[in-house]
């Protein structure tokens, strides 16, 4: 097995590049609140500044009205020496002379009468300045023009403390969008580097690596967590292969060992035709060898069952049929099947599911107490329609229960008693497809064997989560054989 | 006998062919299916045995060219596909009966007899079957041997019914699963065998004679002899 990762020449570049995301998003997210909050401010004081310099211009259009142009220059005399204010004033003559106010010249191409940015020269404290202003303009008479001015100051020092703040909040942004991103993005890129790291060395042959999986339980853990099923899986299927491989051989070779060494016998001996004994012996082995084949066949296509194929079905019909299937021989055998049936609404492959009560009854047949009882029960149990097998025999040890149900094992260590050592593992392949378990248990005395297929369609009860709720049981959850 | 064998695998064909000669029956042998259908259309045959795999013109496809031509001689399909579907698909085809590879030569030979049989119109819709002393009443589902009622479980009925309806015929313990149960599973030999020996056990009371037989390396046979 290879590695699979080439070594990377920037190992940070995917955390790199997180972070430089996180940033220009809260830059940009940044940019765009502050100005919206600095235009609508703009356009507040804009409005703000109209009504004032409106109201003032009208207040001396009374004036003039009232008082004439000499009451109207004292009053804006009067204003602008208090100086207290930023407004300017200027009443011109046609000619565009000045009649009254700060303002040394009328502006050029002022003339309409709405709000309008001018420069002006504006005498104020003694000192002439040239200042911008914002200004209203009015029509007093023949010629005579009012302008009412606002200094443009506090415009100009809000906009550039518009761009300074903006320029400062930017920089703060990217600043702490590059730690923190980089900080957060480290944390992801370090989980993929581990999975990364972990499937090299899985490949290169430690089937028991695995990620660590932290206490938080957020999305990396949930990947961290479907990546070490995968593995299971994986090491489940690689390790069952070994074992079904070497089984494989050595079920496939001992008949065939004996069929040749029949055949040399028999030439040996000088026979022209073998004699009877050798062929009804090698029939048998014959017969053997295509009932493994057929096992195998048999497990193959029930592996391969998808949901598509099942309908709406009972466990007790099931089981009933299976019971009158096997009632008579297991009466011969000198042992009592009893029946103990309640509804058991499920959804699968019926004939799959007979396969698998046929195969649990005739071990229960096969390695049960002599006189003693087989309970074929089903019923529900919480979320589960479960089919019950139980008999009064030797059971199985706890610890080799889950070898039980792999392909070719056989308890019995010289594999010298009969059967295919498929039986079991059908059933457990049966239960899976089904998204169901089967559970081996203490039946006190002997095997308990229980069939549980999920009552609602959606439901899986698999192990990875069914398991972690029987730990501690005596139980063995086998819902994946080998 | 006069039958057809249309199989590619010459062992096999061979094999076939001796044990029918050995029983007395003649048998045509065609290689391929293109042959095959020529010679099924141009003489008349008691049964023909078709395999499914073929050169030139798969089985199957011989099969309908055969019913569609009118031809009405019964076939047996021979075929390595043993599922459920496969099987469904032969006899949709319009086969008569199915019989999966390996076989044994009795099995083939006690589903020829039985698909010849039914062929010649033997199975006609009855209301008793009888074998010897023995009377099986189909509507009031009652069997009776002589006087003696018998008192029969569903599957023991089926079973007896499909014996009643091939006495002297072999029937294989394949047929029967077949036959009572439906089953795309063989749960053993075995099973069917105590199946059988109960049957038998209600059939022949004390002096009665025999009347279901075990024919060794075949299978059974109903008959009274």
């Amino acid at each position: 097995m290879t590695r699979v990762s080439r070594p990377r020449r920037r190992p940070q570049a995917a955390a790199f590049r997180g972070a430089l995301w996180i940033t220009l998003i809260a830059v940009v997210t940044t940019v765009a609140a502050l100005s919206v909050q600095h235009f609508q401010t703009v356009r507040v004081l804009k409005i703000e500044l109209k009504h004032l310099l409106e109201g003032e211009a009208d207040a001396l259009v009374l004036r003039y009205r009232d008082g004439g142009l000499g009451g109207l220059a004292n009053y804006i005399d009067e204003q602008t020496r208090t100086q207290r204010r930023d407004v300017v004033y200027m009443v011109s003559d046609g000619a565009g002379r000045r009649l009254a106010g700060n303002v040394l010249v009328w502006p050029s191409g002022l003339a309409a009468e709405h709000l309008a940015i001018t420069t002006v020269q504006v005498r104020r404290g003694g000192q002439v300045q040239s200042r911008r202003i914002e200004a209203e303009v009015r029509t007093l008479g023949p010629g005579t023009r009012l302008l009412v001015g606002h200094l443009a100051d506090s415009r100009i020092a809000l906009g550039r403390r518009y761009w300074m703040s903006l320029a400062l909040s930017v920089l703060a942004t990217a600043v702490l969008g590059l730690s923190l991103g980089w900080l957060v993005s480290r944390r992801g890129v370090r989980v993929v580097r581990a999975a990364a790291d972990t499937g090299d060395r899985f490949l290169s042959g430690h089937l028991d690596e695995r990620l660590k999986v932290s206490p938080r339980d957020d999305e990396f853990d949930r990947l961290a967590e479907v990546f070490n099923a995968c593995l299971d899986e994986i090491e489940r299927m690689v390790r069952s292969l070994r074992a079904a491989t070497d089984g494989l051989a050595h079920d496939l070779k001992t008949p065939l060992t004996r069929i040749k060494a029949r055949l040399e016998l028999a030439a040996l001996r000088g026979q022209e035709v073998p004699q009877q004994d050798i062929l009804s012996e090698t029939a048998r082995d014959l017969d053997a060898l295509l009932a493994l084949v057929n096992g195998l066949l048999v497990l193959a296509r029930a592996d391969a069952t998808t949901a598509d194929s099942f309908v709406a079905l009972d466990l007790a019909a099931v089981a009933q049929e299976a019971y009158d299937l096997y009632a008579p021989l297991a009466e011969d055998a000198g042992q009592h099947l009893l029946l103990q049936l309640s509804p058991a609404p499920a959804r699968g492959v019926s004939s799959l599911l007979l396969h698998a009560t046929a195969n649990l009854i005739d071990n229960a047949i096969k390695y049960g107490s002599p006189g003693g009882q087989i309970v074929v029960a089903t019923g529900i149990e919480g979320a589960a329609s479960s089919l019950t097998i139980g008999d009064q025999g030797p059971g199985i040890a706890p610890d080799a229960r889950d070898r039980a149900v792999q392909r070719f094992s056989r308890l019995d260590e010289s594999r010298s008693t009969p059967g295919s050592g498929l039986g079991l593992s059908l059933v457990a392949t049966v239960a899976r497809v089904h998204r169901g378990q089967l559970v081996l248990a203490d039946n006190q005395p002997g095997l308990r064997a229980e069939l549980r297929l999920p009552l609602s369609p959606g439901r899986d009860l698999r192990p990875a989560r069914a398991a972690k709720e029987i730990t501690g049981e005596t139980a063995r959850v086998i819902g994946t054989e080998g | 006998m006069k039958l057809l064998l249309i199989e590619d695998d010459r062992a096999t064909a061979s094999y076939v062919q001796q044990g029918l000669a050995e029983l007395g029956h003649a048998c045509d042998h065609a290689e391929t299916g293109l042959d095959g259908l020529t010679a099924a259309l141009t003489n008349r045959y008691d049964a023909i045995i078709l395999d499914r795999n073929l050169p030139q013109l798969d089985g199957l496809s011989v099969l309908q060219a055969l019913r569609s031509q009118g031809q009405t001689t019964p076939v047996l399909i021979l075929s390595a596909l043993g599922q459920v579907d496969d099987r469904i698909k032969g006899l949709d085809a319009g086969s008569d009966d199915y019989l999966t590879k390996p076989f044994s030569f009795g099995e083939l030979m006690a589903r020829i007899a039985a698909i010849v049989r039914r062929g010649s119109g033997a199975a006609t819709a009855t209301t008793t079957l009888q074998v010897g002393d023995l009377e099986l009443d189909l509507l009031a589902r009652s069997a009776k041997r002589g006087a003696r009622r018998i008192e029969l479980l569903n599957k023991e009925f089926q079973l007896l019914e499909y014996f009643m309806r091939h006495a002297g015929q072999v029937v294989t313990r394949t047929m029967l699963l077949e036959a009572a149960w439906d089953y795309s599973f063989d749960p053993g030999t075995n099973v069917i065998d105590v199946h059988v020996s109960r049957l038998r056990g209600k059939l022949e009371h004390g002096e009665e004679p025999p009347l279901l037989h075990t024919v060794r390396g075949a299978g059974y046979q109903l008959d009274a002899r």
